[in-house]
């Protein structure tokens, strides 16, 4: 009496609704002699009712279900959960004729020689196709979801499919390494199977990972023959060259994880001679960069360019906050055009910045005009970029974060952040922010006018960081103050004037309202500042209602914040110019964050920030804020309940609100560095950037 | 006084800020807005004519909008132009009216690209064309999954740094 050998027919099914039924019924008319086959269907993380299907038209069959879409891990997956002395693997995309496995099993049975076997395969329209694994100097392999019959003493010698193919070339690879050893699979021309009209096309992702596994199987079955590869890949044919150094890394990466010091050597020289050539000198560094990278040879490099950062102002604090969060997690670089000592934003911020290193990179056409600051605008389209020769050194980083809107660097560095506050200028001769991989903003209105002015979609929106939050505040010791903490900007911007004369129209107004009360204007001022005199000059006719003080101590901000009941900012009344007005605000949420109740601007970033009538009120002329401001004064149940409404408002633009942002940030970028693979359109890209009307 | 009023307007310096007296009633003092206060020794306003290249924040320069902001680039263009005239710059004036020119140019191929939909524009791009990057690949999300870095032999890592050194960058556009 002979011995029935047991067979577990293996139905992998992705998204196959439209021919599941179909499949695995021709799946289940399988006989052999003296039992039906065992089928098992293996779903790859179905989004559409495959599954349900499956339970509905096939209650008795078994369902694997795996997390992933990963055609190798599924067939692992469906191997171990069996136990059949051979495994048939069938796309549910194929039907099986009744005598499929009925006319495979006698090549096999017995033979251990042979491994595995497949049949003909015939296309939707009846066509046979070709049946060829992969070879390193062909395009691709035609044998990949062709049904197929091996022994599990095959599978167990060959070892597991590799799942880091994800979805083509399995069965090349299984195929080839079934030959390697020693197995001789072969095609028998009897078995016929024929692949079902499928409603979905290939996606992008699928026609990726094709044309990137021929340079993965290259490196893997044939390495000396990689670097040819190179040109007559698909990703080059089709102008594809980010695709292209996507899937040659994750090639090399893999080769030199599994290969030896020498042999990895060997490859990597030839690639070092021959990669210029074909990606550029700048991809051809990035290239091994990355592999550095990504071999876990080194930590990640950060460069932060910030071309003003030698004087203190509200983007030098955002970055060095940023700065103070990533330093004991990367190596930090600061780039400046200056001489800068990092210890001065412990003196201006007192933020730490021990852990980060400062470069000093000259650009000697501002050097030889002794320019404080260098200026983009002084860049003529007629001659070279001035600020390449800080591109030339983005290179050096794995992340390059321009911190502070100068958008004539290129940037060469793997991964690179813009950070926008407020797009100044328009898109001018030399403009790189469409060249950076995430476009940063701080608010919703930077986000607005970067749509508006560059034709840009902002990546992230990250608030700057507030952490005022006062010990000794509270909503019930408030002194009868009215405070407004602003620099006395030359450009009077920040409308000190229009607050003075403001606040003495109200005390004119509503003169017992008013009775003991004071406004407070603080902030920084440059010496001999002219338009301090001027508001200076209006406060006089106050009778000492109106103070000043500019360049006031943190201390004494602080204990103004804690003190005062209401909080006014203006910047940006009547004004017209976008730039003009308030970007975002940060003393408005320092107030909140200390119970004042904020009367502020209906326009900028303050919009974002305060809800008007809840958390504060906005306005748009002199007379709303005089009203507002009144009604404040006069109702102390009102200001309590607004300015403990504030108070929870201002949690959204914490520190640690921003902690979290950027750690979510950090992820993405971490994730496109070490390793995911983010894909290029199927066209090629076009270099000319067309700026929005 | 009299002299300045014969001045048009687009040829007064930058920090005249007009000819208005500081206060009705004092024509022995004539002051001008953010400027020394004028007297008769010293050289006509004129002749301290200076550039204005307004780089600041907000400036739309040639891309302004309404009819004032035109003037107004207009003026400033003007008075570059004298300024440098006057100065013996002609090699300068020379170069302005190249950007100038450059500049419209570049306008009216932009207009006919956006009406036709052709892409006719080269806009000057950086010494360092990065052929991978030429659109971030960021703003196309993707599904597939990323995998770890591994940690292998230090020896790649001192072949790997070899490899970069040997690499140096081009001083100009090379690709």
């Amino acid at each position: 009496m002979s011995i029935v050998p047991s067979v577990t027919v293996l139905a992998i099914c992705h998204n196959d609704s439209a021919t599941l039924v179909a499949a695995v019924g021709a799946c289940l008319a399988q006989t052999i002699p003296g039992q039906p086959a065992d089928v098992v269907v293996v779903d790859m993380a179905s989004s559409d009712s495959s599954v349900a299907m499956v339970r509905e038209h096939f209650p008795q069959l078994t369902v694997l279900a795996c997390s992933e879409a990963n055609y190798a891990a599924a067939v692992n997956a469906g191997i171990a959960a069996t136990s059949g002395d051979y495994v048939a693997l069938v796309d549910c995309r194929t039907a099986l004729e009744p005598d499929w496995l009925a006319q495979l099993l006698p090549a096999i049975e017995g033979q251990e020689a042979v491994g595995a076997v497949h049949g003909t395969l015939l296309a939707t329209d009846g066509v046979r196709l070709a049946s060829e694994i992969w070879q390193p100097d062909q395009s691709a392999g035609s044998i990949e979801r062709f049904p197929l019959l091996f022994s599990r003493h095959c599978s167990n010698q060959v070892g597991s499919w590799d799942e880091q193919l994800l979805c083509a070339l399995e069965h090349s690879d299984f195929i080839l390494r079934c030959q390697q050893q020693g197995f001789a699979p072969h095609r028998v021309a009897g078995a016929v199977a024929q692949r079902l009209p499928q409603s979905a096309a290939d996606s992008r992702e699928e026609r990726y990972l094709a044309a990137r596994n021929q340079l993965y199987l290259t490196a893997k079955h044939s390495p000396r023959a990689l670097v040819q590869a190179l040109e007559t890949s698909t990703f080059y044919a089709a102008g594809e060259f980010d695709n292209l150094y996507r899937a040659l890394l994750f090639a090399v990466r893999a080769y030199c994880k599994e290969h030896t010091v020498t042999q990895s050597r060997v490859l990597l020289s030839e690639l070092a001679d021959s990669l210029p050539l074909i990606l550029g000198d700048i991809s051809s560094r990035n290239f091994f960069s990355q592999l550095e990278l990504q071999l876990g040879l080194r930590r990640i490099r950060v460069g932060i360019y910030d071309h003003a950062g030698h004087f203190a102002g509200g983007g030098q604090r955002y970055m060095a906050d940023l700065a103070a969060l990533i330093q004991d997690r990367y190596d930090v670089t600061y780039l400046f055009n200056k001489d800068v000592s990092l210890d001065k934003y412990a003196d201006w911020y007192d933020i730490d910045l021990s852990r980060c290193k400062s470069r000093t990179i000259p650009i000697a056409f501002f050097e030889e005009r002794n320019w404080y600051t260098p200026d983009e605008a002084m860049v003529s389209p007629l001659k070279n970029n001035v600020f390449d020769v800080v591109s030339a050194q983005t290179v050096d980083y794995d992340i390059f974060i321009n911190t502070n809107m100068l958008g004539k660097v290129n940037p060469l560095a793997l991964q690179s952040i813009f950070i926008c506050h407020f797009p100044d200028r328009y898109p001018d001769h030399y403009f790189q922010v469409p060249k950076y991989d995430h476009l940063v903003v701080s608010g919703e209105y930077s986000r607005q006018w970067v749509r508006k002015r560059w034709n840009l979609e902002p990546t992230f929106k990250l608030y700057p960081p507030v952490n005022m939050v006062g010990e000794h505040s509270s909503p019930d010791h408030k002194d009868k103050i009215i405070l407004s903490v602003s620099r006395f900007e030359v450009t009077r911007s920040k409308k000190q004037l229009e607050m003075v004369k403001a606040f003495k129209a109200l005390c004119r107004a509503y003169p017992e309202a008013s009775a003991g009360w004071k406004l407070i204007l603080a902030g920084g001022s440059t010496p001999q500042n002219p338009y301090l005199d001027i508001v200076r000059n209006e406060a006089a006719g106050a009778d000492g209602a109106i103070e000043i003080r500019a360049n006031a101590a943190f201390a004494d901000i602080c204990d103004l914040y804690r003190r005062a009941r209401i909080f006014w900012h203006a910047c940006g009344l009547n004004e017209k110019r976008p730039e003009r007005v308030e970007h975002f605000g940060m003393t408005t949420v320092e107030a909140m964050q200390n119970y004042c109740v904020p009367i502020v601007i209906d326009g900028g970033g303050q919009r974002e920030i305060v809800e008007d009538g809840k958390s504060g009120f906005r306005f748009s002329s002199v007379t709303a804020l005089c009203e507002h401001s009144v009604r404040v004064m006069c109702d102390e149940k009102l200001s309590r309940e607004i300015a403990v409404a504030a108070y929870e408002r201002s949690q959204r633009f914490s520190h640690d609100v921003f902690r979290k942002k950027l750690e979510e940030l950090l992820a993405v970028v971490e994730r496109e560095l070490l390793g995911q693979e983010v894909l290029q359109d199927g066209q090629p890209q076009d270099s000319a950037w067309q700026p929005g009307s | 006084m009299r002299v300045l009023r014969l001045m048009p307007w687009w040829a007064r310096g930058p920090d005249s800020g007009g000819c208005r007296a500081a206060s009705a009633g004092d024509d022995s003092v004539i002051r001008f807005n953010g400027c020394a206060n004028y007297s008769p020794g010293a050289p006509p306003i004129w002749r301290k004519i200076r550039y204005r290249f307004a780089p600041l924040a907000g400036y739309q320069g040639s891309r302004a909008r309404s009819m004032g902001q035109k003037l107004h680039y207009l003026r400033d263009r003007f008075v570059n132009a004298l300024a440098m005239l006057r100065s013996g710059q002609g090699k300068l004036f020379l170069t302005s009216a190249q950007v100038e020119y450059a500049k419209r140019q570049h306008e009216v191929l932009n207009f006919i690209a956006r009406k036709t939909g052709v892409k006719l524009i080269n806009r000057p791009d950086s010494a360092f064309v990065n052929q991978r990057k030429v659109v971030p690949p960021s703003y196309r999300p993707t599904r597939l999954q990323q995998s770890a870095a591994d940690n292998v032999s230090p020896e790649l890592g001192a072949e790997i740094r070899d490899i970069l050194a040997a690499m140096p960058l081009p001083e100009r556009n090379a690709e």
